[in-house]
């Protein structure tokens, strides 16, 4: 299994529909409010609390205790991507990250351009949450704490995986998209 | 009444953090089965990540879903209702659940779980079911012919073919067939409380033909699509054949908790 590491580059142009990798880095979790806020603020000319480009965005929303300050994650699979097929292109288009991480596959349009934005999708076994947590070394930051699973926490982690890519640079789907 | 909320918290993270035996013994026997390298390596990860959240007594998946609560007899529902409220409370705080309800409109946060009462027990017994969004969205009701056997199981195969990997395959099918829109809706869901064994014929033809459309665990191929169909019944309208369909994901969650001369019992 090849293991890939965050921030990723134009190394990613290698990886293959239906390969495995694992991943060892920071995980940026973001699902419905996360790309509303992310969108929002870059809308009104703000600066995002931290620089996406190259990073792994994690269609996630954690369950997480707060322990002596300092949280911990109990719980965190992938939640269904293709509930955010006409954001995908534009999210990753404007902050720069290069990695999506989720389940379930996304459509074949929303495929088409992540692929054309140089960009690839992995899948992780949806419901797997204490699996993924197993994964977590720690909790780096969460921003947009207001939101709560939504808020975007910075996940490290240490070979989470088997991730299956899904849909790659070259615009190819695991397994084929069925149409 | 004696105090229930903490047993019911304890149903909770029963439900929360292990699965039913004979779920995860189906899970295990779908691995042996399959052919399919990526069907094998998804239902590992699942087994894994089942002794790993029964080890470490965390949910199981971070949806920890929405909580729904039968309740018999139908006239213990207002005492036990304040009960359950406190062991959703505590459970939420203890285990920890995730919050997961909204208001569906304004999008603010508000706890909510399900409350159904029921006909029928005569010492207080308590069904727990737990179902996560992924899953949810497949939840759907056909108004069919009457008699049109097939078009059940059409209207099975059409939805999971549509559905994919987004409901979490291998998925557990509830049936509800007959009744009125809202029996049959109901039924589907009581249907999945229903511990999977020896299949009736339609369950039976149902999952033949469902595992051989190669949807795979999470969609990304091979042959369990469906861990097993039950169903439920009811007489319908001569005019009408109502079936409603719920989808349950792998992570089949539930709990029972039964009163019998003053004691109470938690089991799956």
């Amino acid at each position: 299994m090849r293991e890939i590491f965050t921030p990723v580059g134009e190394e990613i142009r290698r990886l293959k529909a239906g390969s495995l990798v694992s991943l060892t880095g920071v995980l940026f979790t973001a699902r419905d409010r996360t790309y509303q806020r992310i969108l929002e603020t870059l809308e009104n000319r703000k600066k995002l609390p931290v620089d996406l480009r190259g990073q792994a965005l994690y269609h996630c929303g954690p369950l997480v205790r707060k322990v002596g300050g300092e949280y911990r994650v109990l719980s965190c699979g992938p939640t269904t991507s293709s509930r955010l097929d006409n954001l995908h292109a534009e999210l990753l288009r404007k902050t720069g990250a290069r990695l999506m991480i989720g389940k379930g596959g996304i459509g074949p349009r929303a495929a088409r351009e992540v692929a054309g934005l140089g960009c690839v999708y992995l899948s992780f076994t949806g419901g797997a949450g204490a699996l993924a947590a197993s994964f977590v070394k720690r909790v780096r930051e969460v921003y947009w704490e207001e939101l709560g699973p939504e808020a975007m926490w910075a996940l490290e982690v240490e070979g989470f995986g088997p991730l299956v890519v899904t849909v790659d640079t070259r615009g190819r789907s695991f397994p084929a998209q069925r149409i | 009444m004696v105090e229930l909320f903490r047993p019911i918290a304890e149903m909770i993270g029963l439900a929360e953090t292990r699965l039913p035996r004979e779920i995860t013994r189906a899970l295990e026997e779908a691995r042996r089965k399959e052919r399919n390298r990526m069907a094998k390596i998804q239902l590992d990860c699942m087994l894994k990540n089942l002794s790993l959240a029964a080890e470490k007594k965390v949910p199981i998946c971070q949806d920890t879903g929405i909580l729904s609560f039968f309740v018999r007899p139908a006239a213990l529902a207002e005492t036990v209702a304040d009960e359950i409220e406190k062991g959703v409370e505590l459970a939420s705080r203890e285990i920890p659940l995730r919050p997961n309800t909204l208001d569906p409109l304004t999008g603010e946060e508000k706890p909510w779980f399900g409350l159904y009462p029921e006909c029928g027990g005569k010492e207080l017994e308590i069904d727990l079911l737990v179902k996560g969004g992924g899953s949810e969205n497949w939840s759907r009701l056909f108004l069919l012919r009457p008699g049109d056997r097939e078009g059940i199981v059409e209207a099975v195969l059409s939805t999971l073919k549509e559905a994919g990997g987004k409901p979490c395959p291998p998925v557990v099918v509830g049936l509800g067939i007959g009744g009125t829109a809202e029996e049959a809706c109901m039924l589907s869901r009581k249907a999945l409380l229903k511990p999977l064994g020896p299949p009736e014929p339609l369950e039976k033809e149902i999952m033949e033909r469902a595992n051989r459309l190669g949807i795979g665990p999470m969609g990304l191929g091979g042959r369990t699509t469906v861990l097993g169909v039950r169903i439920l019944k009811a007489p319908c309208h001569r005019a009408t054949l109502p079936v409603a369909l719920s989808l349950q994901c792998w992570v089949a969650r539930r709990a029972f908790l039964r009163m019998r001369k003053g004691k109470v019992r938690i089991f799956q």
